[in-house]
């Protein structure tokens, strides 16, 4: 639901609070007023038409009483009455007398309907208007049983002979001497009665009044019956009330059936109902009106304020709109949108608020794709030296599957060395020993010289390939690094080169417990060709000295061999450990070169070096480390 | 008694007779069969190929076999001689220039009775031949003809 649809239906729901009560409180309140309003004008039709109505009566009552007290009719009454015989022609004449003289006044005046005189001793109706009545008897009719003591007032009766509801006045005509002469009987006209009935009903156009008498007849036409008078019956609950001798008001339905808001009234002395009611359409119409206006009041106030609040949110909503068409823009990745200032409100406050937060998200974005740049580069990188890894990988393959190669072909190489070169060596000494054997005593001094420089030289040869081909399995053989001791390893050498040299003097120190890891056969190389090599340059000295021990060199085990030798010029040093290299004459010093070579092979291998101090005629030293396995 | 033979198996004629004079040098008059490569010598032994036909109760009493032949090597050749319940027992002897340690390990693997560097020194060759005749040829006592 969009905010404006919101806010309109709850100011318009909040308006219809205040509405509703207001509306309420003031329908219930002028529906009471009216209703008493109402209850209070029926009240008061009641008591006034009761007041007319006693006030008809008495006055029906005193205007019969004053007739009979006329003295002209009293004496001719008195007369009439002396004789009575119908027949009589003079009798005849004064009746006549007394109607025309006396009673036709009076009922010209509209008041009676009708009059008689009644004899007081049996009731008989001596003189009537009506000549029917003359000549019988109403000794029973309480008119004259109680009218020949006084003026007496009969209630509205169903009259038999007439067949017409009736009342009836009974006053007592006297003669001087206050003797009763008769009963004047008097029928009221009771068309005043519903002249009373009528009496200010045309001020509203349903209000009825009506009387009913104590069997539940109709004894005044209703405003809207015809012909009911003593002739229908009615049992509303106002006329129930009534005729229980209750006063009161109701809301019930009348007569028609048509709900009524009703006054009902017993009235004692006429012992009759006296119902005024009016329409509850009617009565309360200016409620209905009031209602209408207050709910048409309450319908506009809250159509305004579903407008007012339509309007408000409006109001609200269009930098709300503005600000979710520029989330939208935003959304859309249009970080350039920059969104109009607002007011100074809270909804300004939130649109420069949004502003700034869409600065910041461009900055933010900005800084994100350097970034982004930056982690694209870098993996670029990461990928590209993943790309060297794996070709250098690849090529590390490769090289060690052509060292494989290599390692094979020099395999192959010094297999073939090692038969083949050795093969034509052993044919050019084996032929010249048969030389020398077989014809040795034909050839000459001189040749005899040459061909043992030809067996000399084949030989050399021979133990040159030998060197080398020691040389390359010292490089190609596996390792099996194992703790060795160095110093039984050196005292063993000691003890053979010292039986190899049977003539020489020779004095070895050998440092105890000198210990090591590696090869075992590859250090005993190093160690037989080491002591090997100072044997061999310490020859020309009386007596040999050569120590084998162990000392610190820059943080590190080495182990060192010096003698007593014959030194070399350091000059050379770097010489010394290159394959064939030698620093004197093979007259003096025999050897292939291939010793030392062979050494720092195997150094190398341990993970070691080796280097040399010494001086020409001084002696030298040699030193060699060997890689530390814990 | 027939006198004892000795098989050499060997493929450089220089060789050959340096061998030959070696054996003379050193007294052996015992015949020498010379095979100069490895399919010959499993000819003589066998009685195929070019030795068909012969009698295959003389048997040398000792072989001296070189590894680097033609056609068939010598390891090859000393694996045929094991392999036949009637060469099986024959002593051979390795006499190569090699010194690799592969190869010394494969012959006795193999079931070689001795191994021997031809050394280049004449002299010293003389000796080791001489020494090599005299210990098969003499003081070894052969093992029993044919196999069990």
């Amino acid at each position: 639901m969009r905010l404006t649809a919101k806010l309109s239906l709850v100011f318009m729901l909040l308006s219809m609070i205040p509405t509703s009560v207001v509306g309420y409180l003031s329908f219930r309140n002028s529906r009471l007023i009216i209703e008493q309003e109402t209850i209070n004008h029926l009240l008061s039709t009641n008591i006034h038409k009761q007041a007319e109505l006693d006030r008809w009566v008495q006055d029906s009552a005193r205007d019969l009483e004053i007739f009979s007290k006329r003295p002209d009719l009293r004496d001719q009454l008195v007369a009439a009455m002396a004789s009575h015989d119908p027949t009589d022609a003079q009798h005849v004449a004064m009746h006549r007398s007394i109607i025309e003289d006396h009673l036709s006044q009076l009922i010209e005046g509209g008041e009676f309907l009708e009059l008689s005189l009644l004899r007081p001793v049996d009731g008989l109706v001596l003189i009537s208007t009506d000549q029917k009545e003359e000549e019988k008897y109403r000794e029973n009719q309480a008119y004259f049983v109680r009218g020949k003591s006084g003026t007496y007032v009969q209630n509205v009766y169903y009259s038999m002979p007439l067949d017409l509801p009736a009342m009836t006045v009974g006053t007592p005509i006297r003669d001087k001497k206050e003797n009763l002469v008769a009963v004047l009987a008097g029928r009221v006209n009771l068309a005043a009665l519903s002249r009373i009935m009528e009496h200010g009903r045309h001020l509203r156009q349903t209000e009825d009044s009506y009387l009913v008498n104590s069997f539940n007849f109709f004894v005044t036409e209703p405003r809207f019956g015809k012909d009911y008078a003593l002739k229908r019956a009615i049992h509303t609950e106002g006329v129930e009330a009534a005729l229980a001798h209750r006063d009161g008001i109701g809301f019930y339905a009348n007569y028609r059936d048509v709900p009524v808001i009703g006054a009902y009234h017993w009235v004692p002395e006429r012992e009759l109902c006296l119902i005024t009611e009016i329409n509850q359409l009617e009565a309360l119409a200016p409620i209905y009106a009031v209602q209408k206006k207050i709910f048409g009041l309450g319908v506009g106030v809250a159509l305004l304020a579903a407008l007012l609040g339509w309007l408000s949110a409006f109001t609200i909503t269009r930098p709300v709109r503005r600000l979710v068409g520029a989330t939208e823009e935003i959304g859309r990745s249009n970080l350039d949108y920059t969104l109009a200032a607002s007011g100074r409100d809270e909804i300004g406050d939130l649109s420069r608020a949004f502003g700034r937060m869409a600065q910041r998200l461009k900055d933010t974005l900005v800084s994100r794709d350097e970034l982004a740049r930056e982690v694209a580069e870098r993996e670029q990188a990461e990928e590209e030296i993943r790309r060297l890894n794996e070709s250098l990988e690849q090529r590390v393959l490769e090289r060690t599957a052509q060292l494989e190669i290599a390692n094979k072909e020099l395999e192959a190489f010094s297999y073939s060395v090692s038969h083949d070169l050795r093969a034509p060596l052993r044919g050019i000494d084996g032929w010249s020993a048969a030389l020398l054997e077989d014809y040795g005593d034909k050839l000459d001094e001189q040749a005899h010289q040459y061909l043992s420089r030809v067996r000399e030289q084949t030989q050399h040869m021979g133990r040159l390939i030998d060197d080398l081909l020691k040389l390359s399995r010292v490089t190609r053989s596996e390792m099996q690094v194992i703790p060795v001791d160095l110093e039984a390893m050196a005292n063993r050498i000691a003890a053979r080169l010292q039986e190899e040299n049977p003539h020489r003097r020779i004095k070895f120190t050998i440092q105890p417990g000198l210990n090591a890891t590696g090869d075992k056969d590859l250090l005993g190389i190093i160690l037989f060709n080491m002591l090997d090599n100072s044997v061999k340059f310490t020859s020309p000295r009386p007596e040999g000295r050569i120590e084998f021990g162990q000392t610190e060199e820059d943080g590190r085990r080495a182990f060192f061999i010096r003698d007593n030798g014959v030194g070399f010029d350091m000059a050379y040093a770097q010489k010394l450990f290159g394959a064939f290299q030698r620093l004197h004459k093979s007259s003096e010093f025999p050897g292939t070169g291939i010793g030392l070579a062979t050494v720092q092979r195997i150094i190398h291998r341990h993970g070691g070096c080796v280097w040399a101090n010494g001086q020409v005629g001084q002696g030298a030293t040699f030193y060699f480390t060997l890689k530390e396995t814990a | 008694m027939k006198s004892k033979t000795i098989l050499l198996v060997e493929d450089n004629p220089s060789d050959i007779d340096l061998t030959k004079r070696a054996l003379a040098k050193g007294r052996i008059a015992n015949e020498l069969v010379v095979a100069e490569d490895g399919q010959e010598a499993l000819d003589f032994l066998f009685g195929t190929g070019s030795h068909a036909g012969r009698d295959l109760a003389l048997m040398p009493t000792v072989i001296l076999l070189d590894l680097k032949l033609p056609k068939v090597d010598g390891l090859e050749v000393l694996k045929r001689i094991r392999a036949d319940k009637r060469t099986k027992r024959l002593p051979v002897v390795i006499l190569t220039s090699s010194r690799e340690e592969q190869d010394i390990a494969a012959s006795y693997d193999l079931g070689a009775n001795s191994y021997i560097r031809k050394p280049v020194d004449f002299s010293q060759f003389v000796e080791a031949v001489a020494s090599l005749n005299l210990y098969w040829l003499v003081l070894n006592e052969p093992p029993p003809k044919g196999g069990c």
